[in-house]
């Protein structure tokens, strides 16, 4: 994997490689751009979204290094090296990612706007923790605004996939 | 965001070379970046830290004592179950500041050298003596959310958790400030106690004394384990403190031998209450000694028309995190 | 008539229609779109909250690298506005800005940093005119006029009612109880922020994707300002990332996107930032009221006065009919013998007030309902009890002619008692916990449309063919509520297949009938019913087609789990696609139609228009909260609401409206505060999500919902509202459930610590354990209409008017105030 660049001038648009959802492309991109501009901009990813580009809603919420990350803060240059993931990566083949299924079943997603920033939350959670109780799964996504859902079906829809993903995925050495 | 240039420095070394009043260093980068986005300043250039050894780590000294990198993230600080054992009154401030994204990215050196929210100094439209302006608006005006002592010139609230859970821990930085003929880095250390704090008085354009070429590499805590951040805000995420308290206990027996006492969310700067820790010393931190030390931390408050509610949670968060931080005594 | 029963589908969890594509990240909202040589566009808006524009001058911008086009109020110069009595607004203002951040140049520009330097570039020179900050600084400010109609100086409107003789109502109390209320304003806070894309296509048409929840009226006003034939306007809008009221209004920037497009020939599109976001504003209105109760010691009310004064903001939008909505249902579940009603709303520079979720009705909610809470408290008797003794009957006209139909509020009562163990709780609890009870309803959508005419309020129309496929189109818009599912399933139910077998097509003026828009809580009942129309008309077509193969009269075909099949003998039978394949033989090319106009409502009077509704929902909800006693914060660890929702169309997109309801009820209970700039009342406090606070998941209470299903003869399949109507209920009660918890009244929403604290400081003092408005500033309401109730003998009509109609002249008077 490449590393990012040590230097880049203000105001010079430079291709460099970005890693996002398992595929490295070379982007073209300057130093002030973050990485949720670049994403949506100029990589056609628009599924990660923006509410308010301050850090103060999580609307935008991506995967860096499997860590969630505020995209609205973080220079795309950061990213460079790393392995990005966004919403249009959690499915696979075709399938929709646990996550994904349980928020289409429990009605977790209503506008859908924060929905992106939620699963990928979410997903980070479930790696970390797979079966969080409920005060754990609220501490987690509290970084993470929703207008329509009053959060609860939310938190219903981690539940049910986190326990299908269990049922699934036998914790290592078990 | 006006556009700047961007640097990534591999060693220490190299970061502190580049540091200049232009260049700016960025740890996790949120508090830069939204000071830029809302045109409050943007530097020349970034120099990010994200590729200096060392500073992301923590690690215990021969003495007890814990170094705590200073790009070593809040969500760190707040669960590193070292940090918390040995100054849970820092582990309580990170978990308490922003929320779990901002803490999962946001730094030691950064949460510690941000900038003020009030936001009158966030918005431009106003001026502000932090800007460099001749008053300040939020007096006249909107202050619910301003300071209730040392608030004579400039009212926004030192915004820091991990500010006054240093204070209160007796913390020392170790600050990188160049590098020698032979490229060998120069350091000084700066203990974080009132001092190193800048009180509008004297400069309101600054809240450290920290130059613009220096980098605070990381914070040396003593051994605290009688200590507690506690604050009162209106959401436990999302949201700023209306008042906290961090308070570090030295017990001997069951009375307190030594107290520190740190006021955040109440002034310009985080301040240290000696009369608070007068309150304390000598008695058994029960109720009775925690109320007293909340009466003496809020003597001197002098609220503005709109703020006086803080002045009460100022009260109950010194009482909490006196008896908090007695209880993890034991 | 008995409403049609639903079949395998309506009434289940059926899965919603747009799920997928919003976990996938696949639904294109308005900002996601992307056209070949788009330009960008910005905003400039003023700095003033007053002021006369004496001189733009954007020739420096004009030249500068990557502009294309710019305009300013002389390019766009016809007004308009939601309603036909407010067309006070402009595109880009002409010659007076009137709050901070009304818009006065636009750009478009290559990339959108082009066009922000070049709309920076453009020099403005202003006159700066008096500001008005309040109802009262208006009251007291007749000029300058921030506008130059309205009822009375800076008063946009003035309204009084009088529905009996409430003075006698007064005298024949056995207790009178009076109080003063403030709710101040908030916002919708969408998580998506206002974005459109404009493009002109070759024919010389224009084509407009937008964040809007209502189409249709952006159709009107871009035809009316354009100048264009209607029928060369098409507004498509997008999946709205929330709208809560916000995305109703037409806006500035979408005719500007379609003026630049028209004006470049080059798509043109615009994503409003968050700080822009607030200034479109249309929130809550800040209001200031009081109420005099008369009751008998039963709690029976004799009568009831109410009063409000609203801060408008700087234009019209919704607020007459907001105005009008803070004074319409008071009367629709307690029984209010007479009733007394003054309003009136003021210009101010500040954003524009509109319409919230709830719209005009939980400010004057949450009085009545602590309101109720004292009379109870006065009189000695539980409130729960109390209330269950004096609801408004079911099929019954109220005081102000509002025709109740199914009212399931007494089950609701009773289930949230049962359920909250409100009789071991209520004055039970330890300082510091309590619980509160209060009651609320809402129309489901408005018995008028917005312009009076005889057009249906809500088309659909069906087309099926030999596929098996069904397409439904309709006007309505999805806006996260589930108005697509609710339309899938609707069809789907009577035609007897799967809701993901119905493709939708919706919100689209150039290929959907028209529908009204997603406000007024109107969506499901009158959407649902032109859509069941319409299934039932294509169900006849397929149940004829196959009762002729199969030989059987048409009454004896089903259709169910995509089978058409004879009832009596389910083995014969077919497909539905082969169903459809016979009724496209027997009719030719299959496509029907449904529409839904409301029944008409008995009230004539001036002022009737607001309040009438085919169906009004009905809650109840308990709160339990603790307050810290030392600090004044609050906390809603629980809150539980029944409600009345006539039939779940689905159960899962119900409860998620309820549970997003008291959700966002809770934000305006606790924090939520539309805050302006304490020495410069007229600019926001700080336009950001940060400042503007909203619960997040450590705030937001454990929910238990209960839904009370009493089909109404007026919704499809019994269904009413379940959008608006469960957010009312919530301030109120937990507004109570702290009088309970420390014993101290919070007559002011929101209920935040320090008022809290300061009314625990003044009990401690010995002082009334209060914090609240002390009055209202003097004002004339204008010349009372008065109308008998109908159990006076009332036909609906102004009194006045009754009296000439008698005389012989009968009819409108024009003019007649």
């Amino acid at each position: 994997m490449t590393s990012p660049p040590t230097r880049a001038a203000r105001g010079r648009t430079v291709l460099h490689p970005l890693t996002v959802n398992g595929e490295t492309k070379d982007v073209p991109f300057l130093p002030h751009e973050t990485l949720l501009e670049v994403l949506r901009e100029r990589m056609g990813l628009t599924g990660t979204k923006h509410g308010c580009e301050l850090g103060e809603c999580g609307a935008c919420t991506v995967l860096v290094d499997g860590k969630p990350v505020l995209s609205c803060l973080l220079l795309a240059l950061n990213a460079v090296g790393t392995k990005v993931e966004t919403v249009e990566g959690l499915a696979e083949g075709g399938k929709l990612h646990p996550l994904q299924q349980a928020f289409v079943e429990l009605g977790a997603a209503q506008c859908g706007y924060c929905t992106p920033g939620f699963l990928m939350t979410a997903k980070a959670l479930l790696a970390d923790r797979p079966r969080p109780d409920r005060p754990c799964l609220k501490d987690a996504l509290a970084g993470n605004l929703c207008r329509c859902t009053g959060y609860l079906k939310i938190y219903e829809a981690v539940e049910l996939a986190a326990e299908r993903m269990a049922r699934e995925k036998p914790p290592r050495g078990a | 965001m006006k556009p700047f240039s961007y640097a990534r420095p591999a060693s220490r070394e190299e970061a502190v070379r580049l540091l200049s009043p232009t260049a700016r260093p960025k740890g996790g980068g949120y508090d830069l970046l939204d000071l830029a986005k809302n045109g409050v300043s943007t530097p020349g250039t970034m120099v990010s830290l994200a590729a200096v050894p060392e500073m992301g780590k923590a690690w215990t000294g021969d003495h007890g004592e814990t170094y705590l990198g200073g790009r070593m993230t809040l969500a760190d600080l707040a669960t590193l179950p070292a940090v918390r054992a040995a100054c849970p009154v820092v582990a309580d401030a990170a978990a308490e500041a922003a929320t779990p994204l901002v803490r999962a990215t946001a730094t030691l050196a950064g949460n510690l050298l941000q900038r003020p929210r009030c936001t009158y100094f966030r918005d431009p439209f106003f001026e502000c003596r932090k800007r460099g302006g001749a008053a300040c608006p939020a007096m006249e005006g909107d202050h619910a959310e301003g300071a209730i002592l040392g608030n004579r010139l400039c009212c926004a609230v030192h915004p820091s958790n991990l500010a006054a859970a240093l204070l209160a821990a007796g913390a020392e930085l170790r600050i990188l400030t160049g590098v020698d003929g032979k490229g060998e880095p120069t350091w000084r250390t700066a203990a974080v106690d009132p001092a190193f704090f800048v009180a509008p008085e004297e400069d309101p354009l600054r809240e450290a004394r920290i130059g613009p070429g220096e980098l605070v590499f990381d914070a040396v805590v003593p051994p605290c384990p009688s200590s507690a951040y506690v604050e009162v805000n209106q959401k436990a995420s999302f949201d700023w403190a209306s008042a906290a308290a961090a308070v570090v206990l030295e017990m001997d027996g069951g009375k307190v031998a030594r107290a520190r006492v740190a006021l955040g969310a109440a002034a310009p700067v985080p301040l240290l209450s000696e009369a608070a820790a007068a309150a304390l010393a000598g008695k058994a931190p029960g109720a009775k000694a925690a109320e007293a030390a909340a009466e003496a931390a809020v003597a001197g408050a002098t609220p503005l028309r709109d703020n006086a509610h803080r002045v009460q949670h100022l009260r109950v968060c010194v009482k909490r995190a006196v008896l908090l931080a007695a209880g993890r005594g034991r | 008539m008995a409403p049609r029963k639903p079949g395998k589908v309506v009434g289940t969890a059926y899965l919603k229609v747009d799920g997928p594509d919003k976990v996938t990240g696949r639904t294109l909202f308005a900002d996601d779109l992307a056209l070949p040589r788009m330009l960008w566009c910005k905003l400039l808006r003023s700095p003033h909250a007053h002021a006369r524009i004496l001189a733009i001058d954007t020739a420096a911008a004009a030249a500068m690298p990557g502009v294309k086009a710019v305009l300013t109020g002389r390019d766009l110069p016809t007004p308009f506005g939601i309603l036909p009595v407010s067309q006070d607004e402009h595109a880009l203002c002409p010659d007076r800005v009137r709050f901070i951040g009304d818009p006065v140049a636009a750009v478009a520009a290559e990339t959108e940093e082009q066009a922000l330097e070049a709309a920076h570039a453009i020099r403005v020179d202003y006159e700066r005119l008096p500001e008005i900050d309040s109802v009262q600084s208006a009251l007291r400010t007749p000029e300058p006029l921030i506008h130059d109609y309205g009822d009375a100086g800076n008063v946009h409107k003035r309204i009084h009612l009088e529905f009996g003789d409430t003075e006698k109502g007064f005298a024949e109390a056995d207790e009178i109880v009076e109080q003063n209320y403030f709710f101040e304003g908030n916002t919708h806070l969408p998580l998506e922020q206002h974005a459109s894309l404009a493009v002109k296509t070759p024919d010389g048409k224009l084509c407009i994707w937008s964040s809007t929840q209502t189409p249709h009226y952006l159709h009107r006003a871009l035809t009316k300002v354009l100048g264009m034939p209607a029928a060369h306007v098409r507004v498509v809008a997008c999946p709205n990332g929330g709208g809560f009221g916000g995305k109703s209004d037409p806006f500035n920037h979408e005719i500007v996107v379609a003026k630049l497009a028209l004006l470049t020939g080059r798509p043109v599109k615009i994503g409003l930032t968050r700080e822009e976001v607030f200034y479109c504003h249309r929130g809550r209105h800040p209001t200031l009221m009081s109420v005099k109760a008369g009751v008998r010691r039963d709690g029976a009310l004799t009568a009831l006065h109410f009063r409000t004064q609203l801060d408008g903001g700087a234009y019209g939008s919704y607020g007459v009919a907001s105005t009008y909505y803070t004074g319409a249902l008071q009367t629709v579940t307690y029984r209010v013998p007479r009733y007394r009603f003054e309003g009136l709303r003021a210009f101010t520079n500040k954003p524009p007030c509109g319409p919230k979720r709830g719209h005009g009705t939980p400010q004057p909610r949450f009085a009545l309902e602590v309101h109720m809470d004292r009379i109870a408290e006065r009189l000695g008797l539980d409130p729960l009890e109390m209330r269950l003794r004096h609801l408004q009957p079911a099929n019954s006209l109220t005081a102000n002619f509002l025709q109740v139909g199914s009212m399931g509020l007494g089950k609701c009562l009773e289930e949230v008692r049962e359920r909250s163990g409100w009789r071991e709780k209520h004055g039970k609890l330890p300082r510091g916990r309590g619980v509160g009870l209060a009651c609320s309803s809402y129309i489901s959508g408005a018995g008028l449309p917005i312009y009076w005419n005889a057009l249906p309020h809500s088309g659909v129309q069906l087309r099926l063919d030999r596929s098996g496929g069904v397409t439904a189109f309709c006007g309505a818009t999805d806006i996260g509520q589930g108005s697509d599912t609710v339309l899938a399933g609707c069809v789907a139910d009577v035609l007897g297949i799967d809701p993901l077998d119905v493709r939708v097509v919706t919100g689209d003026t150039d290929l959907t009938p028209v529908d009204l828009g997603s406000y007024s809580s109107r969506v499901t009942l009158m959407m649902g019913n032109a859509a069941v129309e319409a299934a039932e008309r294509a169900r006849a077509l397929v149940a004829g087609a196959v009762a002729e193969k199969l030989g059987v009269p048409a009454e004896r075909i089903a259709l169910e789990d995509r089978r058409v099949f004879d009832l009596e003998d389910p083995a014969k039978g077919m497909t539905f696609q082969e169903a459809c394949i016979a009724a496209e033989a027997k009719h030719g090319t299959l496509g029907t139609v449904g529409s839904y106009t409301p029944p008409r409502s008995p009230a004539r009077f001036r002022g009737a228009g607001v309040g009438p509704s085919p169906a009004y929902s009905y809650q109840a909800c308990v709160a339990e909260v603790e307050v810290d006693p030392e600090t004044g914060e609050v906390k809603v660890p629980r809150i539980w609401i029944a409600h009345d929702v006539g039939r779940a169309i689905n159960r899962t997109t119900t409860i998620g409206q309820v549970e997003g309801g008291v959700y966002m009820g809770l934000g305006e209970a606790l924090m939520e505060e539309m805050a302006y700039r304490g020495n410069r009342g007229v600019v926001h406090k700080f336009p950001s999500m940060l400042e503007y606070k909203s619960p997040t998941t450590r705030e937001m209470c454990e929910v238990e919902t209960i839904l009370v299903e009493d089909p109404d003869p007026n919704g499809p399949f019994g269904g009413k509202e379940a959008g608006q109507g469960p957010l009312l209920p919530v301030m109120p009660a937990v507004a109570n459930a702290v009088f309970d918890a420390v014993g101290v009244r919070v007559d002011e929403i929101p209920v935040s610590a320090p008022k809290v604290l300061k009314a625990l400081q003044r009990l401690a003092a010995g002082q009334e354990g209060r914090y609240g408005p002390a009055g209202l500033p003097a004002a004339d309401y204008g010349e009372v209409t008065r109308v008998l109730p109908p159990w006076e003998g009332g036909d609906g009509r102004d009194m006045k008017k009754q009296e000439v109609g008698a005389g012989g002249v009968r009819g409108h008077i024009p003019g007649g105030k």
